[in-house]
């Protein structure tokens, strides 16, 4: 787990600069959470408050319920034409009826099996990325009618790239996101921090909440005080064209003529919680 | 001792009725049927297989103990009482579909559930198998086409459906055969050439095997249900004036879940989980 002097002086702008440990203010994002979905009412999921998209390219995939859990699963094998470049595959469980009515999501996870088998001669590409919790905010009132210039909250779990072990840590990570792309598919952060180093089996919670009347948004931990990251209220332009809230996991791995390299996750989600307003009875 | 004997004798019996049948009518192609895939590694292998799956809820392509399990269920639309939102569906791609010409996939339905709407008149559809071989185009050679437009690519498919609106009772699901052009780049618009063909029928949890070949100089794909001589899926000529554009040879799990409002008892459910044993291609295609 190494990081780049400038990645280092990147981090510590941000941590100067916009982040402050934030406790909920007055708890006003947590009081209002409830529960979204528990995974008891139904053996299967439930088609108006979920819809699961798979992009990318994966081999494996298994997603669905087991007991009051839903497992998400997916794995690549990397190609092995050459040693440059990497390909992903992503799983993504969207809030589908009331996306655009969400601005505070809480999740229970556990990464409960991971693989990461990278290539000694494509390093730093073979990577899983077990858990992200994203919620849609504005746009910045870029020309057109498609995703770009919307910003987006991102809370990010990450494993460390070419290999795992037992010692091994997740790295969270919340960030304010901003399309620059018309799909998306293309992003980069406008602030972020990182909030926490997590045993790999350990269930953890991620949790992020936009709070607009105070332009900011804030991003947390399980029980860890929140963190806000501020933004310029003039990037506020209008609601995000694209509304969202979800849950993904990815897998991406390198390019490795010595062998396919392999990136596995499963990945368990427990209750998930949202504003009040947002709940699908 | 008495297993050896017995197992002897089971051979023999076999070679004979090999030797005085001969192979199965329909059966003959250039190369004959060579294991592309038995499910042996415990991990489906990348350099035979891609995955990928449409919007919907339930998935699943995993390998269990020597077979592929795919499972794929979409629950329908409830914005209104008419027609349906589209197919979707859950997929594994031969790694390299231009070099299949002909595949046999063994098969068995695991469940099948498929509910239709009252208020609707559009069937709910679930496909729980279908393998699909797309290798010809009808546009002329000189049009331009975008990657993965299918505007004028053929597929031919053998499917097993069952709709919300059959009659047949519990477990059964019907085995057809088509040849259909796309008239889209995502082929939601397309035309059938010919007339779908009945193979038969199958049951859940009993393994029966799907057969597809492409006839190139005949001007037809073939299509069978485990040892039924072959039924012609014609096509003239013209429709094989290029190479496909997005050429294709997969195993899907597709359905269409008809709109249902929930004052109508929406939304309507279409699942399926099907289990894949050997899949045997041209030995040309086959990938060590």
């Amino acid at each position: 787990m190494s990081q780049s002097p400038k990645q280092f002086g990147w981090t510590g702008l941000v941590l100067a600069g916009l982040v402050s440990l934030w406790p909920a203010p007055g708890g006003a994002s947590q009081a209002s959470l409830g529960v979204y979905e528990d995974w008891r009412e139904s053996s299967t999921l439930r088609s108006d408050r979920w819809l699961v998209r798979e992009d990318g390219l994966n081999q494996e995939v298994a997603l669905g319920l087991q007991g009051r859990r839903l497992i998400m699963r997916h794995r690549r094998q990397g190609q092995t034409a050459s040693d440059t470049g990497a390909t992903s595959g992503i799983q993504a469980l969207l809030l589908t009826r009331t996306r655009a009515n969400i601005d505070q999501i809480e999740v229970d996870l556990r990464v409960s099996n991971i693989e990461v088998t990278g290539c000694p001669d494509n390093p730093g590409s073979t990577v899983v990325l077990p858990a992200r919790v994203a919620v849609g905010t504005f746009n910045d009132g870029t020309p057109g009618a498609n995703q770009t210039g919307d910003h987006f909250i991102r809370v990010l779990a990450s494993a460390p790239a070419d290999g795992i072990d037992a010692s091994s840590l997740l790295t969270v990570q919340g960030a304010l996101v901003r399309c620059v792309s018309p799909d998306c598919t293309v992003s980069g952060p406008v602030s972020s921090v990182e909030l926490a180093r997590l045993p790999l089996a350990r269930q953890f919670t991620l949790r992020a909440a936009w709070d607009r009347p105070n332009h900011r948004v804030l991003v947390g931990v399980n029980d860890d005080p929140d963190v806000e990251l501020a933004y310029d209220p003039a990037l506020d332009v209008a609601d995000a064209r694209v509304p969202f809230a979800a849950v993904r996991s990815e897998v991406v791995t390198a390019n490795c003529t010595a062998g396919p390299t392999v990136a596995d996750v499963q990945l368990e989600v427990g209750e998930v919680r949202t504003n009040t307003s947002a709940i699908v009875p | 001792m008495k297993t050896t004997i017995r197992r002897y004798s089971t051979l023999t019996l076999l070679l004979v009725g090999m030797l005085v049948l001969g192979p199965a009518p329909g059966h003959a192609s250039p190369d004959g049927f060579e294991t592309y895939e038995d499910w042996t590694a415990s991990t489906i292998r990348s350099d035979r297989w891609l995955g990928g799956s449409d919007l919907g809820h339930e998935r699943l392509r995993e390998v269990h103990g020597g077979s592929l399990w795919m499972r794929y269920r979409r629950e329908g639309a409830t914005l209104s009482d008419v027609g349906a939102t589209g197919f979707f569906s859950n997929r594994l791609s031969f790694r390299s579909p231009r070099q299949v010409d002909q595949m046999e996939v063994e098969l068995r339905v695991r469940d099948v559930s498929v509910s239709g709407c009252l208020a609707n008149a559009t069937a709910s559809i679930a496909r729980a198998a279908a393998i699909d071989l797309t290798r010809i185009s009808d546009l002329p050679p000189e049009t331009p086409s975008a990657p993965g437009d299918l505007t004028g690519d053929h597929i031919a498919r053998v499917e097993v459906r069952r709709l919300s609106d059959s009659t047949d009772p519990a477990g059964v699901l019907t085995v057809r055969a088509l040849l259909f052009r796309c008239n889209n780049p995502g082929c939601a618009s397309n035309t059938v050439v010919g007339t779908p063909i009945v193979l038969g029928q199958v049951l859940t949890h009993r393994w029966f095997r799907l057969r597809l070949v492409w006839n190139a100089d005949g001007d037809e794909f073939r299509a069978a249900l485990d040892d039924a001589a072959d039924v012609s899926l014609p096509y003239p000529p013209e429709a094989n004036s290029r190479p496909a554009n997005s050429p294709f040879a997969l195993i899907r799990t597709q359905h269409l879940p008809a709109n249902c409002t929930v004052a109508s008892g929406g939304p309507t459910v279409t699942d399926a989980e099907v289990e894949v044993r050997t899949v045997r291609t041209n030995a040309s295609a086959v990938i060590p």
